[in-house]
């Protein structure tokens, strides 16, 4: 979900006196924890804004880890900053680079610790509070005259280093998420594989014995498949008794069958609790289609699946339909693959056309009685899946002989109201009968590729109540159209990728702010929420 | 000795409405102090208002006279209130009977608190609404302020699994 930037307050009729958002934050300011919470319920503006207010992000780089543990002890011991303390993310992998940037700055601050206000980027529903950066790794020295790092030395026993953990972590029993990446998620781990996790596996099942892990709710993990293997057995997730909801990025540097079979039992020890999985293969592997099969959670709500594609090694085209079959509790299904051509240099159309192919056998699955499968329980429907970023426009031409996935995943999936694909090679016409069905509609990236096929085919959208579409080229038109012809929208959201190089039809940046006023009015004139957003827009923002 | 007389100042309001007030009192507003700082030359003119409506500024005149010769806060005083805020929703007897207004006389005051930078008056009001949040569900509060709800029942879901650990804690 993106984090809104523009809409403060949508009303169903015009109130003479509404407060602007700063305001609110002064309100806010004065709340509690609790009220906090009560307010982030309200709607999405009062979200970001009590999000805002309930949590900061405070940054430790700190070389010598005593006085890593004085500051979060500071922290956690202050009335208003302890209580608030929520989760606790680790970077171990990050030390080095925070060691180099206090180092490189020892002149002026010989060490820091700053609280730093909430970042604008934040993700939504996954507040990030204490980000800590735990010495993990072998420690560097640097040299006091050059700032150079110079190389590894010890100074800290094995034995200190655990003490170190436990008292950090004592003093966070009250913490209920918790995320640990040994690797940076995305996008590094689409490039070639790098030298192996150098992290001492040991390390990380001492910090994992430590934790409160009866009380976990959330955990994210994101690590090679060699450490995690090592560090976690189904037994210690066994612990994970109130477990809701994990996140699990791995990125496969071995594959094997013992390898598959451990994964898998982690992930499934978990059964008693979890609602949602997010799971997501990184680097390349053969064949997914073990774990996939593997998997039962009987109490799985929503599921996000992410996955490489290498058209030499096809997964088990059958195996999502199966997976889901199995969990007819879900509800939000996330699905994203990404074609990993960039590592061998195939053709990027043949690559492409492989990839749809697949997945429409993917989604093409017939039962017992050969009739297609169906997901009727399934209303919010987000896939994305894509190749290398600079060849989407070339796709776009390619797609004239490819199967309708679009109208095949509106068979599968008949119950979704809010719906987001993300595809440069779905075929817009595909769907446009059945648009109007959907509440939400998403779609990120153009679909046929230019935006004078959009503006053909804007029409059908009659019942849409929310749109979110991507435009290479923002023209004034096209929200004009918007506009006139789909009565229902309450809430248009478009993000422009060049604004300026606007198309045949657009006249200039004045004439676009003019077309948004135009539908914001027509909106408000009829009595209907009205309002048009614009995110990621950031040449407009000071216009409008 | 008579004591000096006190300066007057006049206002007008976007509505035409115009007040004769003592400076002192004015000067409650660091808007304001600062327009007249800035004139050097005793003007007859009155200063345009144009954010405020009579009636408003009838009330916002009301705090100031009621809290004239209060001394103004400095930006240290400020850094510890902002401090002791999170803390206290605590509004004095007559602030609270002052404040009592209905919800748009309320915000339109917390506005022009705001536009004339008169920082207690601005404070109070935004206590007021805290205060009427406290203890409100988000269907209440949805409810007291006119929003609608825009969340999709998954997102609804969501924040409540969310914030249920505030709750139980």
């Amino acid at each position: 979900m993106k984090r809104l930037t523009h809409v403060v307050f949508k009303t169903r009729k015009k109130r003479a006196v509404e407060l602007p958002l700063e305001l609110w934050v002064i309100i806010a300011s004065y709340l509690s924890r609790e009220e906090l919470c009560r307010l982030m319920g309200v709607n999405r503006a009062l979200n970001d804004l009590a999000m805002d207010a309930k949590y900061g992000v405070v940054e430790f780089a700190e070389t010598d880890p005593w006085k890593f543990v004085k500051k979060v002890e500071r922290l956690l011991q202050s009335p208003f900053n302890g209580r608030r303390t929520r989760s606790l993310i680790i970077f171990p992998e990050g030390v080095r680079e925070a060691i180099e940037k206090t180092e490189t700055s020892l002149e002026r601050t010989p060490s820091h610790a700053s609280i730093l206000p909430p970042p604008k980027s934040k993700p939504r529903f996954m507040p990030a509070f204490v980000h800590s950066r735990v010495s993990g790794r072998q420690p560097v020295e640097v040299s006091s005259e050059t700032n150079v790092v110079d190389g590894p030395i010890t100074y800290l026993s094995p034995a200190q280093r655990k003490e170190l953990y436990f008292r950090t972590l004592e003093m966070l029993s009250g913490v209920i998420n918790l995320e640990i990446h040994f690797q940076k998620p995305v996008p590094a781990w689409d490039r070639p594989l790098q030298p192996a996790n150098q992290f001492p596996v040991t390390e990380v099942v001492d910090m994992w014995t430590l934790l409160p892990l009866s009380k976990l709710r959330d955990l994210t993990l994101a690590m090679d498949t060699s450490v995690f293997i090592k560090a976690f057995g189904a037994d210690t997730f066994k612990s994970l008794k109130s477990l809701l909801s994990l996140d699990l990025q791995l990125r496969f540097t071995t594959v094997d069958h013992d390898m598959n079979a451990s994964v898998v039992s982690v992930i499934n020890s978990t059964r008693n609790s979890l609602e949602e999985l997010r799971f997501g293969a990184w680097g390349h592997h053969p064949n997914l289609s073990p774990i996939i099969n593997g998997i039962h959670l009987p109490k799985l709500r929503s599921l996000s699946l992410r996955l490489p594609f290498d058209s030499r090694h096809v997964h088990d085209t059958t195996c999502f339909m199966t997976l889901l079959d199995r969990h007819r509790l879900i509800r939000n299904l996330k699905f994203r693959t990404m074609a990993c051509y960039d590592s061998f240099g195939y053709n990027p159309h043949d690559e492409v056309h492989a990839h749809l192919t697949w997945l429409s056998r993917s989604f093409r699955v017939f039962d017992g009685d050969g009739n297609l499968m169906k997901f009727p329980g399934i209303t919010s429907l987000n896939i994305v899946f894509k190749s290398l970023y600079n060849w989407v426009s070339q796709v776009d031409h390619t797609t004239q002989n490819q199967p309708k996935l679009g109208s095949l995943l509106v068979d599968v999936f008949p119950n979704v109201v809010d719906l987001t694909l993300g595809a440069v090679v779905f075929r817009f016409e595909d769907l446009e009968e059945t648009l109007g069905s959907f509440a939400s509609l998403e779609l990120v990236g153009m679909p046929v590729g230019d935006d004078s096929t959009t503006t053909h085919r804007v029409g059908w959208v009659q019942g849409l109540r929310r749109l979110e579409v991507l435009v290479e080229t923002l023209t004034s038109e096209l929200v004009l159209l918007f506009a006139d012809q789909c009565p229902q929208l309450q809430c248009l959201v478009l993000h422009a990728e060049a604004i300026f190089s606007v198309g045949a039809g657009g006249t200039g940046i004045e004439e676009f702010v003019d077309s948004m006023e135009t539908f914001r009015t027509n909106n408000t004139n009829q009595s209907r929420l009205g309002e048009a957003t614009l995110l990621q827009s950031w040449c407009l923002e000071d216009h409008l | 000795m008579a004591a000096p007389a006190t300066q007057q100042i006049k206002i007008r309001c976007n509505d035409e409405k115009e007040f004769t007030v003592d400076r002192d009192v004015l000067e409650r507003s660091v808007l304001i102090k600062n327009m007249l700082e800035d004139v050097t030359e005793q003007q007859d003119a009155p200063i345009p208002l144009p954010n405020v409506s009579g009636p408003v500024m009838a009330k916002v005149l009301e705090y100031c006279t009621h809290h004239r010769g209060e001394p103004l806060p400095s930006a240290d005083t400020e850094q510890s209130q902002d401090e002791t805020r999170k803390r206290t929703t605590d509004i004095s007897e007559w602030d609270q009977k002052f404040i009592t207004v209905d919800q748009e006389m309320l915000f339109e005051i917390i506005l022009a608190a705001n536009y004339l930078d008169i920082k207690s008056l601005l404070d109070v009001g935004c206590k007021t609404v805290a205060n009427m949040i406290k203890g409100k569900t988000p269907e209440e509060i949805r409810k007291l302020f006119n929003i609608v709800n825009d969340f999709t029942p998954e997102e609804e879901a969501q924040i409540k699994k969310e914030n249920e650990w505030a709750e139980d804690r």
